[in-house]
């Protein structure tokens, strides 16, 4: 009989529950299909402007001991970003709105899937739109030559590396956030800086000494080292450590997430 | 005048959230010329291309006008819609002496101090970062703000006759992204193929980012005229179809 | 109040704790709910009625207490449990993203219904609930009534033997409220336990076999509808409506006509076994009603007699 429980034993999560909300999601994108690929563009946009457009002007990109044409360099911290897109809109925007406004988690947990399950299925979502958004993105970049390796080969699975560690931050997110407000904030205050200084537009060379370990310490100059280093065969024990950093990010991030989303949940 | 107690509602609204807010508008344009002027500047070797500036004044006044397009497009869309189909405060507005064209011109009105509010400080991160050189440079703000209020004006007569928000998600990722990337805001438009020159003279942003380049960085030209000129018809023509396409809506 | 092992007691509650930081939402309750009955918590809001749902539904662990569901334990078995009953929230929280039809096809994936079951029984759910014109619109068009059954369908899809109900009817129109009763009579009917919430007396009149009355997170008394009114009311009331002058001179010599009299601000209520002749007697007094109504006491008065307050303010 459950009498006076100070550290309730939860059930465990089962990943066969899961996946009900991956399902649920499938179906809801047949309504919003427009939403849910829209969001692949952007970066394409920004590798034809800022990679092809500005990249005319700018001489070559110092990379490891050799320079490199900047769209080249540009590219995979594209496809970087785009990861981060797909982990942002449904690790973020998407679960925040179904926890705070349209109370879709409610209903669910009213069924015999868990908190737990929610949040994990959330997750296995968003990191499967980073890595459809990922996949497109590479594609892209084979149709303009801006692969110059076969170990990119690797790209897909460094991709849902990528995916999974930010769609597990991207829920932490979720979990601590409750006004309408706080959107923009994440936006400018995280999403925007992570986009901009993640040695996506340029090296972190180009830092003063004071701000490079800052750099260096977020998962988006992580997952674009790792993707440059992959599609430019430039491929060191270094690449390692960026895989070691975004898997423990992922293990720890979805475990706090998890924690999160539980609180928001139980009443 | 009536459309002024429109404004006075939105500014009550708005004050609170003020403070914050001015922060961000400030953020943003830090890093943005922080990133891509200083950051990937640095590494821009040839300006002949950008007449002879650096990369970052270049790149900054683009995006002082594209900020200002962007901000004002996105405040006619969702927060009127808002208003006119979720929290019906029109209706509720309609039922006082207040006429449909005091709401659309009090919108814009408020608009327009927001657009302010994103421009002022956005100029003033610009002349921190060493952007500008000659007093005619704060002419480049009222600029980017009639910009900002053209695009607004003709994106309410848009909203005004949209049933459903879907078709945002169209116009931000295909027409406002690409327009913001393309329209010689980050390179200059003599690099594209010629059709797409001419796609991207049309557009409203480039009339706004040359107007902006020519006050701040450049030298005056005659053809500035023209630009200015493109601005304030499409301010006209959107302001007459807004409050049309309004009237239709809410008094039908 | 305990029940023998092997009962048939569906719910059963000791103790029950429910606590909010400062706040006692449910203050160690006991109650049984045995199977096929229709159970319900009567009282204002704010009494602890949806705190208990909440525990019973597995969707909120209790403080303090015990708490049985089915024979299994909410906090350790819940998707066991949760499995088995289906629950009608306050407030709709259907799946805006879906159609009407894709809402009851998701849950039924929720709770592993196969594919071949669902499919069948869900056409059956969307007649049972009158919606088959609306099965490929979306929620948000909808009426309030209409949610509120599709929330009612979506919450059979397992074929549940307990169905959970917080406030069904609250904020509808009243002929939506009586095709929802019709409803929920013809599950009862088929054997589905049904625990209702509800502030409303003629809802718990309707609907329940035997009730609790709750008030500042305690139950105060229970038993059948027919039970509390005869236990705590008189047969019948006289409702008078008067001046305030009328009023001061009826409460002179009031107390020999009836056996309780209840002072609201806007009526007098006069408890006695028979109205007519109490009214007769206060005309003959020469005292003038601006309305006079004689009705059978409900619930509402048993509600007033014991907590001094009256159900909806």
């Amino acid at each position: 009989m459950a009498t006076m429980s100070p550290a309730p034993v939860y059930p465990r999560p089962s990943y066969q529950r899961a996946v009900k909300l991956v399902r649920r999601n499938a179906l809801a994108y047949k309504h919003y299909w427009i939403a849910f690929i829209s969001g692949f563009f952007e970066p394409v946009f920004y590798l034809l402007a800022v990679g092809f457009g500005v990249g005319q002007y700018v001489g070559g990109v110092p990379y490891a001991g050799g320079t490199l044409e900047y769209a080249s360099f540009l590219a995979p911290g594209m496809l970087a970003a785009s990861t981060l897109n797909g982990a942002v809109f449904d690790g973020f925007f998407s679960p925040f709105f179904k926890l705070n406004w349209l109370k879709t988690y409610d209903g669910i947990i009213t069924t015999p899937v868990n908190i737990p399950d929610i949040a994990i299925g959330e997750m296995m979502w968003a990191l499967i739109r980073s890595t459809i958004y990922g996949a497109g993105f590479l594609i892209v970049m084979l149709a303009f030559g801006l692969v110059h390796s076969p170990w990119a080969l690797l790209a897909l699975p460094a991709v849902m590396v990528s995916g999974g560690a930010l769609s597990a931050g991207a829920m932490i997110l979720t979990g601590i956030t409750k006004e309408i407000s706080s959107l923009e904030k994440v936006m400018t205050l995280i999403v925007f800086p992570l986009f901009l200084f993640s040695g996506t537009f340029f090296p972190v060379s180009q830092y003063p000494d004071l701000l490079r370990p800052i750099v260096q310490a977020t998962p988006l100059f992580h997952s674009s080292s790792l993707l440059r280093a992959l599609t430019t065969g430039e491929v060191g024990t270094q690449t390692l450590w960026h895989v070691v950093y975004l898997v423990a990010m992922f293990v720890v991030a979805s475990a706090i997430a998890i924690r999160l989303i539980r609180r928001r949940l139980v009443s | 005048m009536n459309a002024a107690k429109v404004v006075r509602r939105n500014v009550t609204v708005f004050w609170r959230a003020w403070r914050f807010s001015f922060f961000l508008s400030v953020l943003s344009p830090v890093m943005f010329l922080s990133a891509m002027g200083l950051g990937l500047g640095s590494m821009v070797s040839e300006t002949d291309a950008f007449g002879g500036v650096d990369y970052v004044d270049f790149f900054a006044t683009g995006m002082l006008a594209a900020t200002c397009m962007q901000a004002g497009v996105f405040n006619a869309t969702y927060p009127i819609m808002m208003k006119m189909m979720w929290q019906r405060n029109y209706e509720a507005m309609l039922a006082s002496p207040l006429e449909v064209r005091d709401i659309f011109l009090g919108e814009l009105a408020s608009i327009g101090l927001m657009l302010a509010q994103v421009a002022v400080p956005f100029a003033g991160v610009m002349a921190l970062f060493g952007v500008f050189d000659s007093p005619m440079a704060i002419l480049a703000i009222p600029v980017a703000v009639l910009l900002g209020l053209a695009c607004a004006s003709v994106i309410m007569a848009f909203t005004a006759t949209l049933q459903t928000d879907e078709a945002y998600t169209w116009l931000f990722r295909f027409v406002v992204t690409p327009l913001f990337l393309l329209s010689g805001t980050f390179f200059p438009i003599d690099e594209l193929p010629l059709w797409g020159k001419v796609v991207a003279q049309a557009t409203p942003l480039y009339h706004g980012v040359e107007l902006v380049r020519q006050l701040a960085i450049y030298e005056l030209e005659a053809s500035a005229l023209w630009h200015l000129g493109y601005l304030l018809v499409m301010l006209g023509i959107g302001t007459a179809l807004g409050m049309r396409n309004l009237e239709r809506r809410l008094v039908p | 109040m305990s029940s023998p092992p092997g009962s048939d007691a569906l719910i059963e509650a000791r103790s029950l704790t429910k606590r909010f930081d400062q706040l006692m939402a449910v203050d160690s309750v006991d109650f049984d709910v045995r199977r096929g009955e229709a159970f319900g918590f009567l009282g204002p809001n704010g009494a602890g009625k949806t705190s208990t749902m909440r525990m019973i539904g597995c969707t909120s662990p209790l403080t303090a207490g015990s708490l049985r569901v089915i024979g299994m334990d909410p906090v350790t078995q819940s998707s066991e449990i949760k499995a088995r009953i289906g629950v009608v929230p306050q407030m709709d929280n259907l799946d805006i993203e879906l159609t009407v039809r894709e809402n009851l096809e998701m849950y039924a994936r929720y709770f592993d219904v196969p594919r071949d079951i669902a499919g069948p029984r869900i056409d059956e759910l969307i007649e049972f609930v009158q919606l088959t014109e609306k099965a490929k619109s979306k929620v948000e068009p909808l009426s309030g009534g209409m949610k509120r059954r599709l929330t009612i369908a979506r919450a059979l899809v397992n074929e549940p033997e307990l169905l959970l109900l917080d406030e069904p009817t609250t904020g509808l129109d009243p002929q939506a409220r009586h095709l929802v009763w019709d409803r929920l009579y013809r599950l009862k009917q088929r054997g589905v336990t049904l625990v209702i919430t509800t502030h409303y007396m003629d809802e718990a009149e309707q609907l329940c076999d035997r009730l609790v009355v709750m008030d500042n997170a305690k139950i105060v008394t229970e038993g059948s509808p027919r039970d509390l009114i005869a236990r705590h009311s008189t047969r019948e009331v006289l409702e008078l409506r008067l001046s305030d002058d009328e009023r001061g001179r009826l409460k002179e010599w009031v107390d020999g006509i009836s056996d309780r009299v209840e002072w609201l601000p806007d009526r007098v209520l006069l408890y006695t076994s028979s109205g007519d002749e109490a009214l007769a007697t206060i005309h003959e007094r020469g005292i003038e009603t601006e309305t006079a109504l004689v009705r059978r006491a409900s619930l509402e008065d048993v509600f007033l007699t014991i907590t001094g307050r009256s159900l909806v303010e």
